[in-house]
């Protein structure tokens, strides 16, 4: 009985010591917080009204910003579509205070601005970048990605630095995000003249084709045929991706319309060889083999030989106007150049209807006029574009 | 050394790393004059200090449930991510991202909410199992709750919506605290601490469960209460800290076998040094996640890959012995 009691007694004191030192570790912790706290808490930064603009953004929020604009940081998932609208306005040569590595190596936006070298900050194109990385930069603005939210968008803005959401995905959020970059980069009259642009030349193509019965439409495919990994794989666009409703605009059945899916889909060729389509047009981001490369494969594969696409060589590489291959040169992608790509894909499935328009020409105008290249820069980069443009 | 030495060190070494976490970053504070720049303070106090004290949750919440369930299951091998509640929680997670609101309170109670029904859901069909002993049914019913909610996460994420859902999906189910802001360190912070507590406070008793069922009735506990208590008190700390961090299923398996290294198998004092360890280990790690390079560094990389070794390591140094 005396050891039981002992033992108990120790137990005890163990107890007591342990639980003493316990709140003596969070007493300390918390003295030592709260004396850093009296000293240092960040003071609230005025504001200035007459010297802001505000906008309101994808997720409906209303933003002020402080001018002038002149340090504009866009990175974060899928940043490239951002990007490429933002170059349309003049100024954001000089308001782009840095971007991601992949953007600077396009030849495209190396004509746009020759000093994008510069503005490359190393982490910037990762898909969550480091947050302090984006603050030692103090931008006036940081634009992103409207999911980027609570990974990015929140902490930015728990420091005070003014954040913009935008979507860029379709036709609607492009000419609802047009405008918000618009005023950020202070040039609303561009921005006017861009969404009129996107939507005269939206409007002229489903004009043509909106008429079209359904059985008047082929069955069209958008393949992204993809090697990475040293496997292949078959990937489809699901109903709500742009590339799906690119196709439906031009007159097409897209069959990726019929995945309940989302995001791109991974399908066997069984399930292509089951909706055998009349038409296949063929995407790759991952630089080699090139979606002329993928085209002229599949076109010489006598397992592919019997889908009617190929029997009748209806068989097309997406365009792709950036040397580097990735997915923001394509036509397909939601970068800015998919309004070209909705004419080019309108001309190869309905070419009667389309006898009249010269797509080179398009888009020689579309370089000059979007992005203010002279005519030489426009013809060098029609020059670099790969896959069937003609 | 003394147990007590030993826990003062690491307390001692938690509070230091503590600090450390808040000087370091990308952010360089040593290049600005500290008392004027304004930006660094605001670094330091929203974005590296809710960071950091969420890493200290994280860290304490995975390994003292870890070491708690290691002992109420009588099984090393036991973790969080064994009997199911990691899926189950990332499964919640997923749900309420894709149907109810992506707002934290919401990823929270939903996470929880379905970690305890992977729970029951094991405890139930543990029972239907006819095979093997009673604590080897539970691991084989974890195991297919965890599966079963894993197909689920992966069905949610065919059903998200690719330009909203989708990708806030992936990176939450990516995992990592850099998102964290001081509200997702209020949200968590009642029930992960409750949860801690309740098994800080049980962690005499934890020891009764060693022991059969019918000795520790006859010392007067009810074992199957004990249990309950320290099972769902484990859960809803881990599905917590799941819902704001992502699914991190390492930590809580190996620092309970690294506290026991270091202290001795005595239950009350491996979960408080599991408390201690897990929280210098996971401040440790998640300050090479948003330092070490430019970009962040997913923190399930980091653990593993840091982790592993050096697990390795202190198991295989013969000088701490166990006896004290």
């Amino acid at each position: 009985m005396p050891g039981k009691e002992a033992c108990a007694k120790k137990r005890g004191n163990n107890l007591i010591r342990t639980s003493r030192l316990v709140v003596i570790v969070l007493v300390l912790i918390l003295a030592a917080v709260s004396v850093t706290y009296l000293i240092l808490w960040p003071k609230e930064m005025p504001l200035h009204e007459e010297n802001a603009i505000t906008v309101t953004d994808a997720l409906n929020r209303t933003v002020q910003i402080d001018l002038p604009i002149n340090k504009v940081i866009i990175t974060g998932k899928a940043a490239w579509p951002i990007v490429s609208l933002a170059y349309m306005f003049p100024s954001a040569k000089n308001r782009i205070y840095s971007l991601g590595q992949m953007i600077a190596t396009t030849s495209l936006f190396r004509i746009i601005d020759p000093d994008i070298d510069s503005k490359v900050v190393a982490g910037l194109e990762m898909d969550i970048p480091n947050i302090e990385e984006i603050a030692a930069q103090n931008p006036d603005v940081v634009i992103l990605k409207s999911y980027m939210k609570s990974n990015l968008g929140d902490p930015l803005e728990s420091i005070g630095i003014k954040v913009v959401y935008v979507d860029l995905e379709n036709l609607d959020t492009y000419l609802r995000d047009i405008k918000v970059l618009g005023k950020i980069f202070g040039d609303e009259a561009k921005a006017e003249e861009i969404a009129n642009y996107y939507q005269e030349k939206h409007e002229f193509i489903s004009s043509k084709t909106r008429s079209i019965e359904n059985e008047d439409r082929p069955k069209v495919l958008l393949l992204y045929y993809d090697t990475k990994g040293g496997t292949i794989s078959f990937n489809v666009p699901g109903a709500r991706w742009l590339q799906t409703s690119m196709i439906e605009v031009a007159g097409g059945y897209p069959l990726s319309k019929e995945l309940s899916g989302t995001g791109w889909n991974t399908v066997s060729f069984e399930q292509i060889a089951r909706w055998n389509p009349d038409m296949i047009f063929v995407v790759t981001y991952s630089g080699d083999p090139s979606p002329s490369d993928i085209k002229h494969k599949l076109l010489d594969d006598p397992l592919w030989k019997s889908i009617n696409a190929l029997a009748e060589g209806k068989v097309y590489a997406f365009p792709h106007d950036c040397d580097n291959l990735l997915a923001l040169g394509s036509w397909d992608s939601p970068c800015s150049r998919w309004i070209l790509g909705i004419m080019w894909t309108a001309m190869k499935i309905h070419p009667s209807l389309f006898s009249d328009v010269n797509l080179a020409e398009e888009a020689k105008g579309f370089y000059m006029k979007m992005y203010c290249l002279n005519e030489d820069e426009a013809i060098a980069v029609i020059n670099e574009i790969t896959g069937d443009l003609k | 050394m003394r147990y007590n030495v030993r826990f003062s060190v690491l307390a001692v070494a938690v509070s230091i790393l503590f600090m450390i976490s808040l000087l370091i970053g990308r952010y360089s504070l040593w290049s600005h004059d500290l008392l004027y720049d304004e930006l660094g303070k605001n670094i330091v106090w929203n974005i590296r200090l809710p960071r950091t004290l969420t890493a200290v949750l994280l860290g304490m919440a995975l390994s003292v449930s870890g070491a708690a369930l290691q002992s109420a299951f009588r099984n090393p091998l036991v973790g969080p991510g064994v009997i199911g509640v990691n899926q189950g929680a990332a499964f919640g997670a997923a749900f309420a991202i894709l149907f109810l609101s992506n707002y934290p309170l919401t990823i929270e109670i939903s996470s929880t909410l379905f970690g305890l029904l992977a729970l029951f859901m094991a405890y139930a069909m543990s029972s239907a199992i006819k095979y093997g002993r009673r604590v080897l049914r539970l691991v084989l019913a974890g195991l297919a709750v965890s599966a079963l909610f894993s197909g689920g996460v992966g069905v949610m994420k065919c059903l998200a919506d690719p330009l909203k859902q989708l990708p806030e999906l992936t990176f939450w189910l990516l995992g990592g605290l850099s998102g964290v802001v001081w509200r997702d360190f209020l949200y968590v912070l009642p029930l992960s601490l409750g949860g801690i507590i309740v098994l800080l406070i049980a962690r005499w008793r934890v020891n009764l469960l060693t022991l059969e069922d019918d000795v520790v009735l006859s010392l007067g506990t009810d074992p199957g209460k004990l249990r309950a208590l320290v099972v769902i008190a484990a859960v809803v700390a881990t599905s917590v800290v799941t819902s704001v961090a992502g699914v991190i299923g390492w930590v809580g398996l190996i620092v309970p076998h690294i506290a026991r290294k270091i202290f001795g198998t005595d239950s009350s004092r491996v979960i408080l040094a599991s408390a201690l360890l897990g929280a210098a280990l996971m401040i440790t790690f998640d300050s090479i996640a948003r330092t070490a390079s430019a970009g962040e560094i997913p923190l399930g990389i980091v653990t593993s890959l840091l982790g592993a070794p050096l697990f390795i390591f202190l198991l295989s140094r013969k000088e701490m012995g166990t006896s004290g």
